[in-house]
Order: C-alpha cells, then sequence, then structure tokens
C-alpha cells in the first residue's frame, strides 16, 4: 500500500471509531450541549455527572511506563530493589 | 589535637547559633575557628555571624516579596552563600542562571536580593548589544572601577543575545563576544584602542588650542574644564572635558586623584597637566583586563518554548494544568532549548546551577492579586485611616480578567492598576474634598464589591456617625463579556460540537477537566481541556485516541444537524487528526505494513 493509502486507512480508521462513539451516545452529547448553553464552562465533576446520567463507560485509562513495566514483569522481569539503582 | 579536643570542636561547630553570640569570642572558640582561616578571607568571626544572619534575612525578605518561588529563592540563597561569605576565597565568578516564562519575575528578583545584602549591581541587557555597542566596552566604560570587588552582575535577556539564529546559522556578532570570557573565567580583556585613542585625541586638541591661545582673552571654566571663549578671526577653540579628564585618570588608575587635577587645570597650570596626561598615556599598555572572579552572575532569561502552552495566549488556558506541566522541565531540557540559540561550547559556559521557574498555580495568581490589593489598602490606611474591604467579587473579576497563564504577573497587576485603582483613587478624593454627603463625616470603612451584570464597582462607605453611603462606578469588562453564554446559533452549534469531543474523550479514558462553548480568544471559539497534556512520550494507542477524539466535533455536528450544514469550525481539528496520521505513517513505523521513514523532515513538520 502506498503511502497515502496508509494515510487513509488509519484517518478512516480513526473516523469510523469516532462515529461509533458518538451515534452510541448521541443522547448524552444533546445532553452536554444542553448543560454547556446553560453555563459559562462545565468542570470535570459536572461532565462527568452527564456521562454517568447516559450511561456513558469511562474507558481504559492509558499508562505508558507502567503499562510496559507490566509487560515485562509478566514475562519475568524481576523489578529492581529501590536501593540498587 | 587529641581526640577530646577533636570532639569538643566538633560540637562547637554544630552549635552554629554561638557564631552569633557577642559573649562567645574566648580564646578556646578562636583556636577552633582559626583553622577555617576566616581572617584571610577578610571576615572576622562576627563579620561572618553577620553575614550569615544578613543571607537569612534576605531568604525570608524575598519569600515575604515574591509568590510561588521559595524553591527559587532558596535554591538561590544556598548557591551564592559561599561566594557572599568568602569573595576573596572565589577564582572565577558564581554564576546562577534563571530560566522561566515572561513575567516571572526574574529580573526584579536579582534586583531585590541584591537590595537585602547591600551588594552593588549592574544590570546589562544583553540582548541590547550591537557591534557598536559592545559588552565588553560597556563594562569597562561604566564598571572598570569595580574590578576585583564582590558584586552582582545580571546578564538580562540572554535569550534575545542568540549565536545561531531562527534559521539555525550561526550569527557572527562581536557584540557579545567578551560574554563568553566573563562566564568562563570571570575575567575581560579590553583593547583599549578605541578609547585610548580618543582620549589622546582630545587631549592633543586641548594642548594645541592652550598653546596657540591669545593670553590676553579669558575663559571661562563652569561646565567645562576649561573653554577659550575666541573672539578674533583665526583664534583656536578648544575645551577639555570632564569626561575625557575622567577617562585619563581612569586609564592612570588615579580616579581618586580627580578634584587635584580639576583644580590644577582651572589655573596657570593647564598646559602642563594635559602635556604629563599625554606622556603618561603615551606609556600605558594597550590590553586592559577587567576582573570580575569575585562577583556573581545572574543570567536570567526566557524560554518560552520550554513551556508547552507558553504561546497559547487564551486567558482561559489552565493555569494549574501549565504548572502541573511545567514541574516535568529538567536541566537537560533547558539545554536542549538553548541549543536553538547558543553553540554547545558556549551553554556549557552557563554552568550546571540552572534554576527552572515554574508556571504560576491559580492559587499563586489569587495570592499576587491579594499582595497588590493589600498594598493599595496599606496606603490609604497610612494616608487617610481608612480601612479598606475588597470582597470576593473584586478578586474573582481581577483573576477572570487579569490572568492570561502564560504571561505571568504583569498582566494581573496591570488588571489591578487599571481596574480597581482608579475607583478607589476616585472615591478616597471624594471623601478627602468631603464634598456632598461627604460634609462633616469621618470615614471608617469603604467595602468594595463588583456586579457584572452592570460592571460596576460598587463602594459602600461606612462613616463614625453610623452613616453608611453607597458609590457605584462604572468598571467595564474587557474579557469576562467575552466568556457570557449566548444563546444563537452558531454556539449551539459549537455545543454539540464540543460535547462530541467530551463525550468522545471519556469514554476513551481521557477524563475532561474543563469545557467551554466560550472562549475570549477570537481563534477558539470553545474547547474541551483534557487530562492528556502530562504524557512525556506517546504511544500508538494514546495517539490514535487523540485522532478519534480530534474527529469528535466534526462528527456530532454530522450527527446532528447533516453534511449541509457542517461547519468550518473542524478545520483544525481535521488537520491536526490529519497530521498525527502522517507522521504515523512517516516518521514513526505507526502504519500497518512496512516502513519507510521520510529523510530531512522534521518530526513535527
Amino acid at each position: 500500500m502506498d503511502e497515502e493509502g496508509q494515510l487513509r486507512m488509519i484517518c478512516d480508521e480513526a473516523m469510523a471509531k469516532a462515529v461509533e462513539i458518538c451515534s452510541l451516545h448521541k443522547a448524552a452529547i444533546l445532553d452536554l450541549a444542553n448543560d454547556l448553553l446553560k453555563v459559562e464552562s462545565l468542570d470535570s465533576d459536572q461532565i462527568e455527572a452527564v456521562m454517568v446520567r447516559n450511561e456513558v463507560p469511562f474507558g481504559e485509562p492509558l499508562g505508558t511506563k507502567q503499562k510496559f513495566l507490566e509487560i515485562l514483569s509478566d514475562n519475568g522481569l524481576e523489578p529492581p530493589a529501590p536501593d540498587s539503582i | 589535637m587529641g581526640k577530646k579536643d577533636e570532639k569538643k570542636k566538633k560540637q562547637k561547630l554544630d552549635q552554629e547559633p554561638d557564631i552569633l553570640d557577642d559573649d562567645d569570642e574566648d580564646e578556646e572558640d578562636s583556636e577552633v575557628y582559626l583553622e577555617y582561616d576566616i581572617n584571610k578571607a577578610n571576615f572576622g568571626r562576627r563579620d561572618l555571624a553577620a553575614a550569615i544572619a544578613k543571607l537569612h534575612e534576605a531568604e525570608l525578605a524575598l519569600k515575604r516579596e515574591y509568590i510561588g518561588i521559595d524553591n527559587i529563592i532558596e535554591r538561590l540563597i544556598y548557591n551564592i552563600t559561599p561566594w557572599y561569605l568568602f569573595p576573596q576565597l572565589q577564582i572565577r565568578p558564581c554564576i546562577n542562571c534563571l530560566w522561566g516564562m515572561t513575567g516571572s519575575g526574574k529580573t526584579t528578583l536579582i534586583r531585590s536580593l541584591a537590595n537585602e545584602l547591600e551588594i552593588p549591581i549592574i544590570e546589562t541587557d544583553v540582548g541590547s548589544f550591537t557591534d557598536a555597542e559592545r559588552i565588553d566596552y560597556s563594562l569597562h566604560s561604566n564598571f572598570q572601577k569595580k574590578s576585583g570587588e564582590q558584586f552582582i552582575i545580571l546578564l538580562d535577556d540572554i535569550h534575545i543575545a542568540r549565536t545561531i539564529n531562527e534559521s539555525g546559522h550561526e550569527s557572527q556578532s562581536s557584540a557579545i563576544r567578551a560574554l563568553w570570557s566573563l562566564l568562563s573565567d570571570g575575567k575581560i580583556s579590553i583593547n583599549k584602542s578605541y578609547d585610548h585613542y580618543w582620549i589622546m585625541n582630545n587631549l592633543e586638541d586641548a594642548w594645541s588650542g592652550w598653546q596657540n591661545r591669545d593670553p590676553e582673552k579669558t575663559y571661562e571654566s563652569s561646565k567645562f574644564v576649561l573653554k577659550y571663549k575666541p573672539d578674533l578671526v583665526n583664534s583656536y577653540e578648544f575645551t577639555l572635558d570632564l569626561d575625557t579628564v575622567k577617562s585619563a585618570l581612569g586609564f592612570l588608575k588615579k580616579s581618586d586623584m580627580l578634584n587635584d587635577y580639576l583644580a590644577r587645570l582651572r589655573s596657570e597650570d593647564f598646559g602642563i597637566i594635559v602635556q604629563g596626561l599625554l606622556q603618561e598615556l603615551a606609556g600605558q599598555d594597550k590590553q586592559i583586563t577587567m576582573d570580575f572572579t569575585k562577583s556573581a552572575i545572574m543570567v536570567c532569561g526566557n524560554l518560552d518554548e520550554l513551556y508547552s502552552a507558553a504561546r497559547d495566549l487564551n486567558p482561559d488556558a489552565s493555569a494549574d494544568d501549565m504548572h502541573r506541566w511545567s514541574k516535568h522541565l529538567t536541566v537537560p531540557d533547558v539545554k536542549d532549548a538553548l541549543l536553538d540559540r547558543f553553540r554547545p561550547e558556549q551553554i556549557s559556559r552557563f554552568g550546571n546551577n540552572h534554576l527552572i521557574y515554574l508556571a504560576f498555580t491559580s492559587q499563586n495568581y489569587k495570592d499576587i492579586i491579594l499582595k497588590d490589593l493589600d498594598r493599595i489598602k496599606e496606603y490609604y490606611s497610612k494616608i487617610s485611616d481608612i480601612e479598606l474591604v475588597f470582597t470576593q467579587t473584586v478578586l474573582d473579576i481581577l483573576y477572570d480578567e487579569g490572568v492570561f497563564p502564560s504571561q505571568g504577573v504583569r498582566p494581573v497587576l496591570t488588571t489591578v492598576s487599571s481596574f480597581i485603582e482608579p475607583v478607589v483613587a476616585r472615591i478616597q478624593t471624594e471623601i478627602f474634598c468631603g464634598d456632598g454627603e461627604f460634609k462633616g463625616e469621618k470615614v471608617t470603612r469603604i467595602e468594595f464589591s463588583y456586579e457584572k451584570k452592570v460592571e460596576e464597582v460598587k463602594a459602600v462607605v461606612y462613616c463614625e456617625s453610623g452613616n453608611i453611603h453607597e458609590r457605584r462606578y462604572y468598571a467595564s469588562l474587557n474579557i469576562e463579556k467575552l466568556r457570557r453564554p449566548i444563546f444563537d446559533d452558531k454556539h449551539v452549534n459549537i455545543a454539540i460540537h464540543e460535547a462530541g469531543h467530551a463525550v468522545i474523550a471519556y469514554s476513551l479514558g481521557n477524563k475532561p477537566i474543563k469545557a467551554t462553548t466560550f472562549s475570549p480568544n477570537a481563534n477558539n471559539s470553545g474547547y474541551v481541556e483534557d487530562a492528556w497534556r502530562d504524557n512525556s512520550y506517546y504511544t500508538r494507542d494514546i495517539l490514535f485516541r487523540e485522532m478519534v477524539i480530534g474527529y469528535g466535533g466534526y462528527i456530532a455536528e454530522q450527527l446532528f444537524f447533516g453534511k449541509d450544514l457542517l461547519t468550518t469550525g473542524s478545520g483544525y481539528d481535521l488537520a491536526s487528526a490529519t497530521k498525527i496520521a502522517s507522521q504515523f505513517v512517516n516518521h514513526w513505523g505507526f502504519a500497518r505494513g512496512s516502513f519507510v521513514a521520510t529523510l530531512g523532515q522534521e518530526s513535527d513538520s
């Protein structure tokens, strides 16, 4: 596949995921937009309240360093003692 | 010294407060301290104690004066302690570099430090030098007499004095060449030929004028040392100005004899003196070395590019987010940023004492506002005995109007001075003049509050008589007005767009911190702030999710309004997602299939 084809594939994949989530939680989007129009801004707790109200599940949080450590630990990596480094 | 004596010595040294004790000067103690040759460092014991106390007082005073930089102050005081206590032991300058965003108070901190320690300060704006106005000539003309003394040199705005230009090419400016030897060994050698030539020329003119003078005419010696007033055709005018005499004596290290020379120059000895100066100067060496080894050099610069959002002038950018991110900054980050401006060997001359300012937190900004309001309160309390009270509404509006997190303290302070100070001044003037209802009243207290809806500062004036008066002053909002919700077609569209981003972010594990459809920044009508800014490096998974979140606004608009009503508001989101996708393919090897890197392009291009 050429460069443009690869680029298009990644964009399509991301776009499809966005369509999937938005369609699934259309009610939540409308509810949140409704709240947004009433106030200057919504903070983290207020946003979460809308999500909970509309049963939007919170996605799997991402880790980077911790995740790598976890994978290597599963493969037998023994973490060094804290004072040995 | 026996073991018992050694133990005794250790105990003495551990008892730091003893150093400050007036009565602690018996012979036994002297033996302990003589081990350290303090006297050879030009410090008696009492001087040393006073110096330690002064450092401590300076630290406390600076912490009182400056908000949010206690860690910088502590490190700075720690770093300069050996220099301050034992300047004679220094063989090179004590260099400290202070890096931060604009308006973080680096320059004023160094000025305050010099003031607290009562150490003379030389301030140079390094960015302002040109080939015609070089740093070595400037230091020579202004500070030659401080050579070898203990003082602070502030090298300000170092970020402007770049030796690598914006295109990455070396710029060959001779203006700051001497800076590198100053930072390296604290000495600057200057070829005196230019100054020397100038002084000799002036003296020769004066000498020649003196020789050709008309003995019958008068001379005045007020502003100039001597000025002949010619009134004959073909007569010769000459002056010998004070600067020439001062410079000549400076070269000859006779500056302390200026008054003697001036007295003799104003007499019949004029010719003898000028001729003598000419002869002495002719025999001078051409090189002069200025010694700044006993100084503390404070390098201050703005490295805005270090702070990820420093170019985001949106006042709604989160101060706390910026602060949290700035905690990740390290000395290697500073050196990396400097590489865009200076050559590696020049960067090494800055040394390793790099003090990195954290971006201010929202609480820091609130404290800064409170402190400035306290300054106003204190002033009026002194001149009028009236207690001023600023309610929370005033603090809130000053924060909302004044804080641009990427711009530091200056916008906040100017907002206080333009927003609230004029109101305080106006009501105080009315009270002082005793006009109208204030006639015969003794005012004890004024309480200020702000009413957003009518854009007015309300001042409630309490009098000793029990009377209460009210005044209102129009104080127009600039920024806050832009945040007000306006229920119209455009904002309904923005609300759906931002809600799309937020719902996707949440469902992908990136909790939105804030969402708004109203931003004071004209380029950005709404935004969702997420929690992923803190990542120091990114995986394919994170970046793919960022792309999906980026498409959220576009898809939500389409879902609710249809393709025909899509707006241009998604342009930036789509471009950002495409940019990430392009880097997936060309730079990071994240695409499916084989990977061929595109060479010769920056990774963020």
